[in-house]
């Protein structure tokens, strides 16, 4: 319908955000996709003789105000301004996707109408107010929206620009994320970093070990540079020691520590498997021996180095937390889920305060590059709105 | 003259369409399934409304709390004797040292309800309990434990109790959804969503997550940068696109389900900020479930909101208190319980004290207990393992008579040995305050008749006095 479905005859299984029919669907029974969930997914514990049908104000909202559907509109939007140019046949081109049929002329004046209303709506508003904004994902075991990366050139950046607040001598630095795969060689696959990579500037980054790393493959690693104790630059790459599930979900931190008269610089790591009850929350200390903190004039970026940066992580990032100080385990994101006293950034990517805004304060907001970025001018909102309500719409729900 | 014909565009349709064969068989099953909320007759007549069950996840230890064992303390650091029978448990502590209680225990209200020094708020309303010290349930381990107390079955799959109640009786509101759970902390509750999963029932029965804050039902609010204007301009010619089709299949009940379901999102979107707006309550109701104070302040908002929900016509709010087996205590139990009982204790006593001084307790059954009890015997020096065999869970109001204590365990508190109230029982129990026959309400599935509690369980007529 969007021109998103990929062809695939057999394999292995799909995750439910991909664009994959339902059949390849891995199903997670304690985690169920929750658009297939509201609309009767079976639950896979034994046969169904039929699928139930229900009507739920969930599935309305769901349709109404998800990311997901949102971004299917505008999908639908984006593919037929491709296939035509003027509006009335872009309109009909839609049409004819969703219900297999040309709209009746009354029915395409009610459609130009509502196109227009929606159009000099969103001119009217104030747009200074908008942030830019991405589409979003759900991690799974997590409530409310993510973000996804994938390893495509064009694929989403998203970066804090520098600012003072953001140089913290120690610090701990919080995500939840599931990744999707891991490199084959020793590259790290970056969940947050301040650095641009070069092991003559310095800078650090949080992120998991590829395959090939000769130290610890598949691994939570901080990897950082800065001033040694012989007055030297140089490298410190930490590791966490803690394996890392592909499609998993979890929550880790890194907490920085600076060496002291009574103890010698660490980091400590927290990783939890969310989708295992069974499993304790692992931590484990491990000593580091840089003994400033690591300056620069970067920018915070999530998923990936600096903005320029061609790789990217893969797999999904939820709730990104860096507080200036390291927290121990009674204090991280996993135990509770708040702004700490001492919190800098705590960028949750929810619709409040917004998908790119920082929940601590109204500054150090993220700016987005890349495909996933949503920048429409109006009229292109104006057809993407046209193109969801169609997919709401019950000669599409009951017909196809 | 302009001929129009409407011509079914795709084969179904034009089953539908076609004379009464299809389209009739399929109709009966829409009707069935549009009404499938509406208000329904209970059985009998019920003694309770509605259910607030609290939910304390991990399993907290009765022996500590409700069912006090003097020769639990005499007998410590002595091996179990071995006239107690032997049982699994998850750690396999059964051969371990038994573990003393350090707890100080008065006996409370007219009835003389034993109730340790931890909870010295809910023992104010000893008067309103009937603490039954003999339940007992199958799953040694957390996943099963909290399926059985959900579903009456240790194997997941089967709907949970506020699903068959939802089925039972339907939705005795309009705006907000039937059968609501909410939980004192982000941390997922063991097994996940399926706990208030409706099983092989239609999700309309399923449990609908509330969360406090800005969203309470995932998805209520407007996307982010939308006008109000943008978002009900959209929603207008929705509505528009659906009445056209709608007039053009008439016999297709569902259509007209889905208009209202969308309508019933939008009153939602309404209503649900409102009855989760704890600002309208009075400074004396909110110190009273020590919304002020940061200990209480998490499930205080809990019971205070579940309140104000059954005001508001919802029938079954489950709470989780401890969410993600925080009441777990393997090790450390005296540390780990004093904080969980501060964190729980006022709330829910000012949970009783609010509903009954509004006249509601009557009509409400509070439900409090976790998914199993723990050990006599130590684990790791200073915890307990997982004790299903005999463990305790109390009611209040909703019908049952308060200051009693029902059922008894050995003299141990391993095994439940009078009075024995399996699961299957509880459930019984709660369905038959509700109104709800357990042997009469069935569900079709695969051509057989379901029923809640799996064609076993009784009511316990004591809890009625």
């Amino acid at each position: 319908m969007t021109g998103g479905l990929k062809d695939y005859d057999g394999g292995a299984g799909q995750l439910a955000d991909s664009p994959y029919r339902t059949i390849y669907t891995r199903v997670m029974r304690n985690s169920p996709d929750q658009l297939l969930n509201s609309f009767d997914l079976p639950q896979f514990f034994s046969s169904n003789s039929t699928r139930n049908t229900t009507t739920t104000p969930v599935q309305s909202l769901l349709m109404l105000n998800s990311d997901l559907m949102l971004g299917y509109g505008r999908k639908l939007a984006a593919q037929v301004r491709t296939e035509a140019s003027d509006l009335p046949l872009q309109v009909e081109l839609a049409w004819r996707r969703v219900f297999g049929r040309k709209p009746t002329s009354p029915e395409l004046t009610e459609a130009m109408a509502f196109i227009e209303r929606q159009r000099s709506e969103i001119v009217a508003w104030d747009s200074a107010a908008w942030n830019d904004s991405v589409e979003t994902a759900k991690l799974p075991y997590r409530d409310g929206q993510g973000i996804k990366f994938d390893m495509s050139p064009s694929s989403l950046r998203m970066s804090v620009p520098d600012d003072p607040s953001l140089e913290c001598r120690e610090f701990t630095v919080e995500c939840f994320f599931e990744l999707r795969s891991i490199a084959k060689t020793g590259a790290v696959r970056t969940l947050v970093s301040k650095w641009d990579g070069s092991l003559k500037n310095i800078g650090w980054r949080f992120g998991v070990t590829g395959a090939g790393s000769r130290r610890k493959p598949q691994t939570l690693v901080m990897q950082m540079v800065g001033m040694k104790a012989d007055g030297v630059v140089g490298e410190a790459a930490i590791f966490s020691d803690q394996h890392i599930q592909l499609n998993t979900p979890y929550f880790a931190s890194a907490s920085f520590r600076l060496p002291h008269v009574d103890h010698p610089g660490s980091v400590t790591f927290h990783l939890k498997d969310l989708s295992n009850d069974d499993e304790q929350l692992l931590s484990a200390t491990v000593p580091h021996d840089i003994v400033e903190g690591m300056k620069n004039s970067l920018p915070l970026t999530f998923g990936g180095f600096t903005a320029d940066d061609p790789q990217s992580f893969d797999g999904l990032i939820d709730d990104v937390r860096l507080t200036g100080t390291p927290l121990n385990a009674d204090a991280i994101l996993h135990t509770v889920e708040s702004v700490h006293p001492a919190s800098i950034g705590y960028w949750q990517f929810e619709r409040v305060p917004g998908v790119m805004r920082n929940s601590v304060a109204d500054r150090l907001n993220i700016h987005g590059r890349g495909m996933q970025v949503i920048n429409l001018s109006p009229a292109e909102a104006a057809l993407a709105d046209f193109c969801h309500a169609l997919l709401n719409s019950n000669e599409f729900l009951y017909q196809n | 003259m302009n001929h129009r014909i409407d011509i079914p565009p795709t084969r179904r349709e034009f089953m539908l369409r076609s004379g009464s064969g299809f389209g009739a068989l399929a109709l009966a099953g829409m009707i069935h399934n549009s009404d499938a909320l509406a208000d329904q007759q209970p059985h009998h007549k019920p003694t309770a409304k509605r259910v607030i069950f609290l939910f304390m996840e991990g399993g907290p230890s009765h022996l500590d709390l409700f069912d006090p064992k003097p020769l639990l303390n005499q007998l410590a650091g002595q091996r179990i004797p071995e006239s107690f029978g032997t049982v699994i448990t998850a750690m396999g502590e059964m051969k371990s040292p038994l573990l003393e209680c350090k707890r100080k225990w008065a006996q409370h209200g007219t009835g003389g309800l034993w109730i340790s020094d931890w909870l010295p708020h809910i023992a104010e309303c000893a008067d309103d309990l009937a603490v039954i010290r003999s339940c007992v349930a199958e799953g040694i381990n957390h996943s099963a434990g909290v399926c059985q107390m959900n579903t009456c079955s240790i194997l997941s799959g089967r709907p949970s109790l506020g699903s068959w109640v939802t089925y039972g009786l339907g939705s005795d509101n309009q705006n907000l959804p039937a059968f609501v759970v909410m939980q004192d902390n982000n941390a997922q509750v063991v097994n996940g969503p399926r706990n208030w999963g409706a099983g092989f029932m239609p999700a309309v029965h399923q449990g609908i997550r509330l969360s406090e804050g800005n969203q309470p039902i995932p998805y209520l609010n407007t996307p982010e940068g939308y006008t109000q204007n943008r978002q009900l301009s959209k929603l207008d010619f929705v509505n528009q696109l659906n009445a056209r089709y709608a007039k053009q299949h008439p016999e297709q009940t569902e259509l007209e389900a889905r208009i209202a379901s969308y309508e019933l999102a939008f009153r939602m979107q309404s209503d649900a900020p409102e009855a989760i707006d704890l600002s309208q309550e009075s400074a004396e109701t909110l110190e009273l479930y020590g919304v002020n104070d940061k200990d209480t302040a998490s499930y205080g908002r809990l019971c205070l909101l579940s309140r104000r929900l059954a005001e508001r016509g919802v029938r079954f709010i489950q709470l989780y208190h401890g969410a993600g087996s925080k009441w777990d205590s393997h090790t450390k139990l005296d540390v780990n319980h004093s904080n969980l009982c501060r964190s729980m204790d006022k709330p829910v006593a000012a949970l009783l004290k609010d509903l009954k001084r509004r006249g509601m307790l009557d009509e409400t059954l509070v439900v409090w207990g976790g998914e199993f009890g723990r050990t006599p015997m130590s684990e790791k020096g200073d915890g307990r393992d997982h004790n299903p065999s005999g463990f305790t869970m109390w009611m209040a109001g909703g019908g049952v008579k308060g200051g009693q204590a029902i059922g008894e365990t050995d003299e141990l508190g391993l095994h439940a040995t009078v009075d024995r109230l399996h699961i299957h029982d509880l459930h019984a129990s709660i369905l038959h305050l509700m109104g709800i026959d357990n042997m009469a309400l069935t569900y079709s599935h695969k051509g057989r008749p379901e029923r809640p509690t799996i064609n076993e369980g009784k009511f316990c007529k004591k809890l009625t006095g």
